[in-house]
């Protein structure tokens, strides 16, 4: 044979084949974990509503494949409501009147051309706080998820990968989760620590968690075998890498697809947790609370202090799930 | 490779006929191959033994095929030889050793480089084998990186680079498109292009040709046979199809029921074999003037234990009582190895 043996021309070789590393750049391992912990201290330590401005960026970064079709290049429409509704929470506030400012002499003041969502009893005004309840509860809604996401997802694939035990005591865990009835849990929680918006988010997670962690685990099992995944084996790719890379993006579209059903869920959580009293501190304006505090005064007529936020809610709950249905069909 | 090497195994002939160059260390040698499924517990009563004493020497720059009926053991030597045997399957002895360095009990990290840096695989299923939600090129950047420390830029240059050397029109703008954007024979392109990626020694390619039409095997095996023998690598080709090895191997294996029965040059092979095997393997592949397909009477034995005598014998029309009195050995007869009594 005439051929040179390719030992003969090892030299010539890439020198780079000996310093052969990672699949995964621990830059991207610290990027991911840093806005965790970024996030996660930042909801504790929460001043001005600077925390859910920077979960609502990163979300809107996360969320963009279903916000932009590539194929067509178009602004999906259901999003773009989406988007409208978040820039609205995002920089509304900025543009309306003072939320908790009591102006007793105009009480219940009916909807007009001046005030347009009317007045409350205290006579705050009901437009300023809707807006600013978008913010709380759009950004509640989104952390709450967004948590779960993040620790149910890697959870679930780590279920199928192990196997065995693990995948077994996961279940059951996650399970008996489930069969706990959520306000019941919130009650406790909130009754030991006392209602504050970072515990809130954290019920609301907790809850949540199950979910993905379930869903996640149906989607990797049947790929987990697949050619590709054997492929990237073949190609010399590390386990993490390709849990990382192969598999997980694969399982992304159900999992968006769950994320924005579950924001809307999350949003009528608080709401309701908001409603029986479990919710956010007082003056602090929340469509749940808002619709609580309304409902005394329909019986006297006063129909606007229920009815703007609880349209509120109506409109980013069918927002969501139109979402949910568009990334579920296009992705 | 000399019986010296591996002691606790006795090997008929230490003297290699086959070697290409006498002295060259084989790219790619398996040696007593011997794999088994099911817990050691079993063993020889109730243990599946799919693989049992395989021999096998690819050369440097040399392109060998490993053809067999399904169920002989072809792909489950080439996950041994990469380190992926299904779970469990274990091997219960027997060495491969990829140029001189053996992989048997290799740690995982090191068989990780090694598998797409020094040895490759390409699979029968082009579309499943690339991931459908990661771009082609992408893919084949990203294996450009496990095994290099080329930058994300220069990594996607090479593989745009590759995908053109594999004849993939307009590869800068359709490097950016998913495999469901690609037909079968421009998958299966990609495939070998990403295979090929970090110059490997070895490329194994497992039935690369069998999802494809006829006109496209016959291009896509002339691409392969191409380009392993432009960038000096070996070739392991597995398939099933004895024109496939006669037209693009210079070397052929034949396996029957996990073991070696022929292997040598392939016109001395399929011109003249000396395995009863191998015969009516090539009589029952048949011509078009045949009046009635020829096929081999019987069934493959089962694999439950380590079978002590030849694997054919119960369907050899030249089976005699010598054939049960054990494991033919891999003899050397004149140009190639035969394991059989009568050859």
């Amino acid at each position: 044979m005439s051929v040179v043996s390719p030992r003969a021309s090892g030299s010539t070789a890439p020198p780079a084949r000996r310093r052969s590393i990672a699949g995964v750049r621990p830059v991207h391992l610290l990027v991911a974990v840093a806005t965790m912990v970024v996030l996660v201290v930042a909801l504790v330590w929460d001043g001005e509503w600077r925390v859910l401005r920077v979960v609502l960026t990163v979300l809107a970064i996360i969320v963009a494949p279903a916000v932009w079709d590539p194929q067509r290049r178009v602004i999906r429409p259901a999003t773009g409501v989406m988007v409208a509704l978040i820039l609205l929470a995002l920089i509304g506030p900025l543009f309306t009147r003072d939320p908790l400012m009591l102006n007793v002499g105009e009480s219940l003041a009916t909807p007009g051309s001046d005030i347009w969502f009317g007045t409350d009893q205290h006579g705050r005004d009901i437009f300023a706080r809707v807006i600013h309840g978008a913010r709380l509860d759009l950004g509640v809604g989104f952390s709450a998820a967004a948590l779960a996401v993040i620790v149910g997802m890697p959870l679930g694939a780590l279920a199928v990968l192990r196997g065995g035990l693990f995948d077994s005591v996961l279940l059951r865990i996650s399970e008996s989760f489930q069969a706990f009835p959520t306000l019941l849990l919130a009650l406790g929680i909130v009754a030991a620590v006392g209602p504050s918006i970072p515990i809130l988010i954290f019920i609301i997670a907790i809850v949540n968690v199950p979910v993905y962690l379930r869903l996640t685990r149906s989607a990797v099992a049947p790929i987990v075998n697949a050619d590709f995944v054997l492929a990237a084996r073949c190609a010399g790719q590390r386990e993490l890498t390709i849990l990382l890379r192969h598999i997980l993006p694969n399982v992304r579209q159900v999992v968006l697809a769950q994320f924005s059903v579950n924001v809307a869920w999350a949003i009528q959580i608080l709401a309701a947790l908001s409603f029986v009293g479990l919710g956010v501190p007082v003056p602090t304006p929340e469509w749940g609370a808002m619709v609580r505090g309304g409902y005394e005064q329909m019986v006297y007529g006063r129909w606007w202090v229920a009815l703007f936020p609880g349209l509120a809610i109506l409109f980013a709950v069918l927002t969501l799930n139109q979402l949910s249905d568009r990334v579920r069909h296009t992705t | 490779m000399s019986a010296a090497d591996v002691p606790e195994v006795s090997i008929p002939d230490a003297g290699d006929p086959v070697a290409p160059e006498s002295g060259a260390v084989p790219v790619l040698d398996v040696f007593d191959l011997t794999v088994g499924f099911g817990s050691a517990a079993k063993r020889a009563v109730r243990r599946s033994i799919p693989l049992q004493g395989i021999h096998l020497q690819v050369g440097a720059g040399e392109r060998m095929a490993l053809v067999g009926e399904s169920g002989s053991g072809k792909s489950l030597t080439a996950a041994a030889v990469l380190g992926l045997l299904p779970d469990g399957a274990e091997v219960i002895r027997g060495s491969i050793r990829l140029d001189g360095e053996e992989l048997i009990g290799a740690p995982e990290r090191r068989l990780r480089d090694l598998r797409g840096g020094r040895m490759a695989i390409m699979f029968q299923n082009p579309r499943a084998s690339l991931n459908p939600v990661l771009t082609v090129g992408g893919q084949i950047a990203e294996v450009i990186r496990v095994h290099g420390d080329a930058g994300r830029r220069e990594s996607w240059t090479q593989a745009v680079d590759l995908l053109s050397e594999m004849g993939i029109p307009d590869a800068a703008r359709r490097a950016k498109d998913y495999v469901h954007q690609y037909s079968g024979g421009m998958a299966q392109r990609a495939a070998l292009a990403m295979a090929l990626s970090c110059r490997p020694d070895l490329l194994i390619a497992d039935e690369p040709t069998t999802g494809l039409d006829a006109t496209l095997q016959q291009q896509v095996l002339e691409l392969v046979v191409e380009q392993v023998t432009s960038r000096d690598a070996s070739l392991l080709l597995i398939t099933h199809d004895i024109a496939v090895a006669r037209s693009h191997c210079e070397r052929t294996t034949v396996m029957y029921a996990g073991r070696v029965m022929e292997s040598g040059p392939t016109a001395s092979v399929t011109g003249s074999p000396k395995n009863p095997y191998t015969s009516a393997l090539l009589k029952a592949f048949g011509t078009v003037d045949q009046r009635r397909m020829y096929a081999i009477g019987g069934v493959v034995p089962t694999l439950i234990g380590e079978l002590g005598e030849c694997a054919f014998a119960d369907r050899c029309p030249l089976a005699a009582p010598e054939c049960r009195e054990g494991v033919p050995d891999l003899r050397s007869v004149g140009d190639r190895r035969v394991a059989c009594v009568k050859a």
